[in-house]
């Protein structure tokens, strides 16, 4: 049996969606929350929507913590966490009270606290490429995605693959080692979006080797 | 910068997309799935499907509809449709989904709004306000009980209090009339709340839109009927917008129409001989992903 992209299922968000972008692309990804599938995963996508501690409590209920941690700290497997997906990676999340994320990538998630602008941060804007992401090869700066959040990702610079701006800036992308993850949407945002995927899969694909 | 939205709603009754006029009349166009994948391809910045018969006749917007359409697009789709439970939003959030939109429950249930956003995040929850206009005065109408509910500050900061992320205007005098959008209601709507809106509600042409863009505050314009008449009518219309205006839209399509020029009535011109023959030794290749 060849190993497979499993996509986690922990009840938050719209995993057909990325299905269909990957099927598109010419992959057959496994939906699942079972231990076995994501250890022996070729790599993990997190999805996410909805909120920060409803997240982190549907993968305590799911007992997904302890294995993802295996798998990606540990055993170094490529994972991309989309929007809420990328937001329980930090540090601590503020929506609805402090909430323990991941921890994977430093930082905090806030409400997105820039003055005169509509809230949520919905629509499709232009992203800035920051510090060479191989997930950006063949996507140029000013390439839109569809975003859709009210709280952001405050990291350090170093950590971030690019940024966007809503009258300030806002993260769009992190990055460490081998772990990628986007706040915006690209099983959602036509064909950069699934330009994005692919150079996520070709990356996926080079680590196997 | 953020860029604002130009939206394609297919109004659906029997499982065809229809043309809705004063939401009275209703003439069938096709087929949704082709609805969708044409509006994909002319690069679409979403899609709303709204099941106007699901209300009426006690049930939800069928969740394999929604499935169906969600292979086609790759653009996020908001659905609608007799959302009152939240099991509901669970599956067609399940079923691709990417916000779902109420209507009908709103006007009944304050405490639904609320619960819905808590559970599934305030980005998924559009509410939908159909706004009649009775004596230069905005009211909230029902469009099931064919009666008004309320003023419109009053349900439009309601809506934003217990929890919508975005609120869906649809001007119902204006709807299919190919009169332009109700651009008093748009200014008015605006200033009322701090939340993103979505115009809808009269779209003739792309002069429409470019006129409704102009208001920068409003986050998105939405037509259901313009769209079904025109090839290429997205395209079009995007790149009408950003050679006069410049407007603040996204227009990333393979084809942009940018040496093309327009008519009166906003429709593509045809191109000189000497430029038609050129193109003619022109190789465009599919671009693979």
């Amino acid at each position: 049996m060849s190993k497979k992209i499993v996509i986690v299922d922990y009840d938050m968000g719209n995993t057909l969606s990325i299905v269909n972008a990957l099927k598109k692309l010419g992959v057959d990804a496994l939906v699942s929350n079972k231990k076995e599938d994501i250890e022996n995963s070729l790599a993990l996508i997190l999805p996410g929507v909805g909120a920060f501690n409803e997240a982190m409590q549907n993968l305590k209920k799911y007992e997904l913590i302890e294995i993802l941690n295996e798998t990606v700290r540990i055993n170094n497997k490529p994972i991309l966490g989309i929007c809420l997906g990328m937001q329980i990676m930090a540090d601590i999340g503020e929506e609805m009270g402090k909430t323990k994320g991941l921890g994977w990538i430093s930082g905090n998630v806030k409400k997105i606290d820039i003055p005169n602008v509509r809230i949520p941060h919905v629509g499709w804007n232009s992203i800035e490429v920051l510090n060479d992401s191989i997930l950006f090869k063949n996507i140029p700066s000013d390439t839109h995605f569809y975003f859709d959040h009210s709280y952001c990702y405050i990291c350090d610079d170093k950590s971030k693959s690019s940024q966007t701006l809503y009258k300030d800036l806002i993260t769009s992308s992190i990055q460490k080692d081998n772990i990628f993850a986007t706040q915006f949407h690209p099983e959602k945002s036509q064909n950069m979006g699934l330009k994005l995927l692919r150079n996520f899969l070709n990356y996926v694909e080079e680590q196997s080797c | 910068m953020l860029k604002q939205r130009i939206i394609a709603t297919l109004v659906i009754k029997n499982n065809i997309v229809v043309q809705s006029i004063g939401f009275k009349r209703y003439l069938p166009v096709g087929k949704p799935e082709i609805a969708v994948e044409a509006l994909n391809d002319w690069g679409v910045d979403e899609i709303v499907i709204v099941d106007i018969d699901a209300s009426k006749n006690n049930r939800v917007i069928d969740s394999n509809l929604v499935k169906r359409l969600s292979t086609f697009s790759q653009v996020p789709l908001c659905v609608g449709g007799g959302i009152n439970k939240l099991e509901q939003i669970k599956e067609l959030l399940r079923s691709g989904a990417d916000k779902v939109c109420i209507n009908q429950e709103f006007l009944f249930s304050h405490k639904f709004i609320t619960e819905a956003s808590r559970v599934f995040g305030v980005q998924c929850i559009v509410v939908s306000l159909d706004i009649l206009k009775v004596d230069n005065e905005y009211f909230v109408y029902d469009y099931v009980k064919k009666e008004i509910v309320d003023k419109l500050d009053v349900l439009l900061k309601k809506a934003q209090e217990l929890g919508a992320g975005e609120i869906l205007l649809n001007s119902v005098n204006n709807d299919g009339m190919k009169c332009g959008y109700d651009m008093e209601l748009i200014r008015e709507a605006c200033f009322l709340t701090s939340i993103p809106i979505i115009a809808q509600g009269g779209a003739k042409n792309a002069n429409d839109m470019k006129e409704a863009i102009g208001i920068k505050d409003l986050s998105a314009v939405a037509a259901a009927n313009f769209f079904h008449f025109t090839e290429h009518s997205v395209t079009t219309t995007k790149s009408y917008m950003k050679k006069e205006e410049n407007l603040p839209i996204r227009l990333e399509t393979h084809i942009k129409y940018e040496e093309s020029s327009f008519d009166e009535d906003i429709r593509l011109k045809k191109k000189d001989d000497e430029i038609l023959s050129s193109l003619i030794f022109e190789i465009h290749e599919k671009e693979v992903i």
